[in-house]
């Protein structure tokens, strides 16, 4: 694992199975980034990224958004550091931190270009080879869905969370979450039925 | 991971279809060097931000001694200037009765008094 010190140079790090870290040593790293250690503070980043890009592109409409999400999700989890306590989960504290700077930003670009959603929802990392159809029609379908629903839906059918997980999240009840995922799907399902058939 | 059916529906094989449009677009980069790069981003953004604190302060620091020096300087020069003024408004004061028309001509000139006895007048009445 590498980690970019407060000096801009990289350092290799021995990488704790891979990019998730084993909770003693994780402990060892909040601590140590509590009492000032950057380069700590650069494993949990190198370790939790990728888990935070995808809480922040549940919410927000382009992948640019949930770049810039994530950034200020790590600045304020940084920030607030001395106020996490030893016996909560770093991730579910984390995630949290990164929806609300998710929502913050969703917030603030709904502002400022209401109508540009349709042409920057597609991720820049898509198949070529997928149906520009469907898509484009799924597209229309989570448009209208809440803001909620969709970020429920995706985190749980594309990233994995699990409803008690997205309830943490979202600060949510569990229950909400589920009915969330049951309206999306139903109302994804009625868009997209004959766009079936034309496949 | 989960706890629930990943599929919209798992007795409809066309569902698939729609998951997999649904994870194409939302998918994440797969790329080593694009996560290194976010890390590096991020890193340098915190640093940055937590650095700016103190980057701003010593801007701050170094900007309010030169306007405190500024200060100082215009105060000085102030000081100076008002006492300037005070002195020769003093002169000014003492010169004033010695020039012609004045009370100290006035009383020097007054018919029957020596002048000892005008300079005496003068000091007594002077105000």
């Amino acid at each position: 694992m590498t980690a970019i010190d407060t000096t801009g140079v990289t350092r290799t790090y021995r990488a704790p199975m891979g990019d998730s870290v084993e909770a003693g040593k994780e402990r060892g790293y909040i601590i140590a980034a509590q009492a000032g250690d950057n380069d700590a503070f650069g494993l949990l980043v190198r370790a939790y990224q990728r888990r935070a890009y995808a809480v922040a592109r549940a919410i927000v409409v382009t992948h640019e958004d949930a770049e810039d999400a994530v950034q200020e999700g790590f600045l304020h989890a940084y920030r607030a550091l001395d106020r996490f306590r030893p016996e909560q989960a770093f991730g579910a504290w984390l995630h949290r931190i990164v929806a609300n700077a998710a929502l913050d930003i969703g917030r603030r670009r709904r502002v400022r270009d209401a109508d540009e959603l349709t042409d920057t929802v597609a991720s820049p990392f898509r198949d070529p080879g997928e149906s520009d159809e469907l898509r484009r029609r799924l597209q229309a379908g989570l448009q209208l869905l809440t803001e909620r629903q969709r970020t429920v839906i995706v985190l749980h059918d594309v990233e994995g969370f699990r409803h008690a997980e997205i309830g943490e999240i979202l600060g949510i009840p569990e229950g909400t979450a589920r009915s969330d995922l049951h309206h999306a799907r139903h109302m994804l399902r009625r868009e997209l039925g004959d766009v079936r058939r034309d496949l | 991971m989960n706890d629930d059916i990943i599929q919209f529906d798992p007795d409809r094989h066309d569902d698939d279809d729609a998951l997999r449009a649904l994870r194409a677009m939302y998918v994440a980069p797969d790329d080593a060097a694009y996560w290194d790069g976010l890390h590096r981003r991020i890193m340098t953004y915190v640093t940055a931000a937590e650095a700016g604190w103190w980057t701003a302060f010593g801007s701050w620091k170094r900007l309010g001694l030169v306007a405190a020096s500024v200060a100082l300087a215009a105060i000085g020069v102030g000081t100076q200037g008002s006492r300037d003024a005070e002195t020769r408004a003093s002169y000014e004061a003492v010169l004033e009765d010695t020039t012609p028309g004045s009370a100290y001509e006035r009383v020097t000139q007054t018919p029957g008094l020596t002048e000892s006895e005008a300079m005496f007048q003068y000091v007594i009445s002077y105000r």
